[in-house]
């Protein structure tokens, strides 16, 4: 074939796909395809090939060290390059500790002070072989609202406690007071149940939910054959709470759309948040919050013709008005966990946000200091040339609290 | 961030180049944000081998950055890149007489097609073809340059442009007729 020569239909119509046929030309190429079926044949298959070929035109930025090793060989830095550049780190170790040291200072934090708390205030774990006058556990706590004659709302918590006459077997433990005095050693076979009346249970208990407290009455005693139950009531009045409360919290998500491009994290704060509670109006508390966090990206744009599509993995601020409701059951098995739901609606420099989300929160009504961990969802949009993309992301936060 | 060069033009910012003062590197960074994805993902497609897709792309924005030290008339910045790009991958390619590595094939087929068994078979097509047939086709499909831009960047006639553009679809077309036909068929 000639290089110069196109006078076959099949080139017309090549040159009529791309735009380059002669104007004079058409007429004759159409009435060939209009009797052509191999001509016609062979424009469905360039127009397959054509249309998935455009499917996979997207161009791929080049690797973050291609982009170093460019602007180093001409002298550049490559800092300032776009916002979202981030040096490389030297090692494996080191890039890891970087990304990781604050999720894992946190959850450390987080995790003394629930220990501290709950050591300081829930000990009834540790101290259960102290306690001598019988073996004890909750069979099922069952909380109520009730309403004083006040009017004031309060809660009630009932627990069955199981005395079984195997306590006798727990002699020779030492009796403590409250303040982890040593009251007296007792022999074998002094302890039980039949010398044991009822304020002597309650001055040797230790475990501060079995303590008849100010706010606190014995409910009932009810014998079966052996064994018997008591029925304890404790009034928890909600004006217990404090009003304020601060929280930080580590924040480990990952996106969808995944993208697998580095961020500029910030060192002092990034992927965290902080958060202010300012009023509560009965198990609602409303805050105001402000986090740092990455968000993968994948979104189109138009210039001069041409559709790119650009992926980021933009580290972004945020910050929302909170909406918390704490549940009243607490998790006694636990130590008195409260479960708690969330839900964040704000905005970033790109769009709104919204943050849902569900776990629990523990803090010591005597230090204020309490912890929380969680499963957190959140949605952000934004726009770019007037079309609207949302990157959601999700995963587990932790972190601390200190309510006044 | 913005950059307050970003207002600027292709050739407005490769004069800038020439400057020498600050102004140089910050114009030289404007350019690179607006083309360095293309003309890597060009590299890619020419070269199929990541290694030396990277080297030529580093190697051609550091000549562009040289060629801009010279006394040069701009007016289509892209197509001045795609050009030192081409050039230096056809190079590659003259040199290079091993065959596509499997892993390299693999490498140079981005997530999206990994599912999509015609658009791999157009890539394996691609690869068929002889690297004078085949850089047209990238220029023509992939980075939608006209004949006459494609002219301008590879220097060869537009007869030849056309012709071997023609060819090269043929030949794919060729390659791929049996899964086309079971396609026609659906």
């Amino acid at each position: 074939m000639n290089e110069s020569n196109y006078q076959n239909p099949s080139e017309l119509l090549h040159l009529f796909l791309d735009g380059e046929l002669e104007t004079g030309k058409e007429t004759f190429l159409f009435s060939e395809l209009a009797s052509n079926e191999e001509l016609r044949s062979e424009m469905r298959d360039f127009l397959v090939i054509r249309n998935k070929i455009k499917s996979d035109s997207i161009p791929v930025a080049p690797p973050i060290e291609t982009t170093n090793a460019v602007f180093n060989s001409l002298g550049f830095n490559p800092s300032s390059l776009n916002p979202y550049y981030v040096a490389p780190f030297s090692g494996f170790v080191l890039s890891t500790l970087k990304k990781l040291w604050a999720p894992i200072t946190t959850a450390i934090v987080a995790s003394l002070i629930t220990y501290f708390a709950l050591n300081n205030n829930f000990d009834y774990h540790t101290t259960q072989s102290h306690i001598p006058l019988m073996v004890s556990y909750t069979i099922e706590p069952i909380t109520q609202e009730i309403a004083n004659n006040t009017g004031q709302t309060e809660k009630v918590i009932y627990k069955y406690i199981y005395n079984s006459p195997s306590a006798q077997n727990l002699a020779s433990q030492d009796l403590i007071n409250q303040n982890n005095q040593v009251l007296n050693n007792k022999s074998s076979g002094e302890n039980n149940l039949g010398m044991v009346n009822q304020s002597q249970f309650e001055k040797y208990q230790r475990n501060p939910d079995f303590i008849l407290k100010d706010n606190e009455t014995k409910l009932k005693q009810i014998s079966f054959g052996k064994s018997n139950i008591e029925i304890h009531q404790s009034k928890l009045s909600k004006n217990d709470n404090n009003e304020y409360s601060l929280q930080l919290r580590g924040i480990n998500g990952i996106s969808f759309p995944s993208v697998q491009v580095p961020y500029k994290q910030n060192t002092v704060f990034s992927n965290m948040s902080a958060a202010f509670y300012f009023a509560r109006f009965g198990n609602f508390r409303i805050g105001f919050e402000f986090g740092n966090e990455p968000f993968g990206q994948v979104f189109n744009n138009y210039e001069g013709g041409t559709e790119w599509q650009y992926t980021q993995n933009a580290a972004i601020y945020w910050a929302g008005l909170d909406v918390m409701y704490i549940f009243d059951n607490e998790l006694l098995f636990t130590g008195g966990p409260q479960p708690f739901v969330q839900a964040t609606f704000g905005g970033t420099e790109l769009g709104p946000l919204a943050k849902f989300i569900t776990g629990l929160q523990y803090y010591s009504k005597e230090t204020g200091i309490g912890a929380i961990i969680g499963l957190e969802g959140t949605l952000l949009s934004y726009i770019n040339q007037k079309v609207w993309y949302n990157t959601k992301k999700i995963g587990f936060t932790y972190g601390m609290s200190f309510h006044f | 961030m913005k950059n307050d060069f970003e207002q600027y033009d292709d050739v407005e910012l490769f004069y800038m180049m020439k400057s020498g003062s600050g102004s140089s590197e910050q114009a030289f960074k404007v350019l690179y944000n607006r083309y360095s994805a293309r003309i890597f993902s060009y590299c890619r497609k020419f070269l199929g081998n990541k290694e030396e897709a990277r080297d030529v792309f580093q190697e051609a924005f550091v000549r562009f950055y040289q060629s801009a030290q010279e006394k040069r008339e701009m007016t289509n910045v892209p197509a001045f890149l795609l050009k030192i790009a081409r050039n230096l991958c056809v190079n590659i390619k003259r040199k290079d007489t091993s065959t596509l590595t499997f892993e390299d094939y693999m490498s140079s087929s981005y997530e999206k097609s990994d599912n999509d068994e015609l658009l791999n078979l157009i890539k394996m097509a691609m690869e068929l073809l002889p690297i004078e047939y085949k850089e047209l086709f990238i220029l023509r499909e992939y980075e939608g340059l006209t004949y006459n831009e494609i002219v301008n960047v590879t220097g060869l006639p537009l007869a030849t442009v056309k012709i071997r553009l023609f060819r090269a679809r043929q030949k794919i077309r060729e390659i791929l007729a049996p899964y086309l036909a079971d396609l026609s068929k659906y």
